[in-house]
């Protein structure tokens, strides 16, 4: 059997916040060669909710936004929000 | 030949920055991080997040190093997302799906609670799915055939292999998981049929309701005795056969039972 791969997808980082009390998520979507900058997003979410219990902040991994929300639907269940105005750290 | 990981643009070392200022070097091996300093710092966490108090100064180091940690298996995970990826196309599956996450700190926090609570302390060293991925396919027989190729011939070193689909949970969960080494990092690799994600999720939407983890057997037996029909009903299809009408009587009177845990909500 050949193993060799086919296709070269391209995977890409999703920074998806979620408030479980509201039903309220957002997600912002990061090229593949730009990690640096989901992991600054997901950090600064993360510390500026980081004793709200209720916030959720995931970053994954697909090659589409459909793809992870089928591979992660619960996250996307409720209303669609804008992202959090939180301020984020240039990369270095 | 064992399946090739592809190596990715974005994937050579690099050095981020945190919103606490501090680097987070994603490139760090796991060799970097001294157990016994991380499962500390586990420890101080999930204390400081059972009592909100995780974003005062005196944890920022801490915070700071649980990023390190957490993201520098970010190049190990999109190496076993390729293999998985490439797994499923050597067998000639044409429908797949595949992502990856990084555990959500909270998740990571909360779960370091929940189980000393449980008396059953879990160090964070050897959380298993701090990075975890997830391939979701047509069939039982495709997930077997990708769990088996992953094992026999991916760069990827499995070290155990759960059979959660012939031997499901008590939660009824059903799924392959493997868990593997990839690049010296500990990765969980989830290999679902779309029948079994879709129980999952289910699982999950129904968590949005309740305090108590569904997962770990807990919460209302109305919701747990109507996914364990769930599980059955689905894994039944899945074999490819109908479900006998006792079973879907018996999916039936537990949704009915379900009541007012039918439909997601909120935590309040």
């Amino acid at each position: 059997m050949s193993l060799m791969a086919t296709t070269d997808r391209t995977r890409r980082h999703f920074v998806v916040y979620r408030d479980r009390s509201t039903l309220a998520w957002s997600v912002e979507e990061f090229p593949g060669a730009d990690e640096e900058a989901a992991f600054a997003r997901m950090a600064a979410l993360e510390n500026h909710f980081g004793d709200q219990h209720s916030i959720e902040v995931v970053l994954l991994g697909a090659e589409s936004l459909e793809t992870i929300r089928y591979t992660h639907g619960d996250l996307f269940v409720g209303e669609e929000c804008a992202p959090p105005v939180v301020p984020t750290p240039n990369r270095a | 030949m064992g399946v090739r990981t592809r190596r990715r643009s974005g994937a050579h070392p690099r050095v981020a920055r945190s919103s606490d200022g501090v680097a987070a070097c994603h490139h760090r091996r796991v060799d970097d991080f001294d157990p016994d300093e991380l499962d500390r710092i586990g420890e101080r966490l999930s204390q400081a997040w059972v009592q909100q108090r995780l974003l005062h100064p005196e944890f920022e180091a801490d915070r700071a190093a649980l990023l390190a940690f957490r993201t520098s298996g970010q190049t190990a995970l999109s190496a076993a997302s390729d293999a998985l990826e490439e797994a499923a196309e050597a067998l000639g599956i044409e429908e797949f799906e595949v992502s990856q996450r990084i555990k959500q700190r909270g998740t990571i926090l909360h779960k370091l609670q929940r189980m000393r609570d449980l008396g059953r302390p879990l160090a964070l060293s050897e959380m298993i799915d701090v990075i975890g991925c997830r391939i979701v396919v047509a069939t039982p027989a495709e997930a077997s055939r990708v769990a088996e190729l992953i094992r026999a011939r991916s760069p990827l070193e499995v070290v155990a292999a759960i059979d959660y689909a012939t031997r499901p949970k008590r939660t009824g969960y059903r799924a392959i998981h493997l868990r593997a080494r990839s690049q010296g990092r500990l990765v969980e690799v989830q290999v679902r049929t779309r029948r079994q994600h879709e129980w999952a999720q289910r699982s999950e939407d129904l968590q949005l309701g309740v305090a108590a983890v569904l997962r770990d057997g807990g919460g209302p037996e109305a919701i747990q005795r109507y996914l364990r029909a769930l599980g059955d009903v689905l894994a039944v299809r899945d074999a490819g056969r109908e479900p006998s009408p006792r079973l879907l009587d018996r999916l039936e009177r537990a949704e009915r039972e379900l009541g007012e845990y039918h439909e997601p909500h909120g935590d309040d």
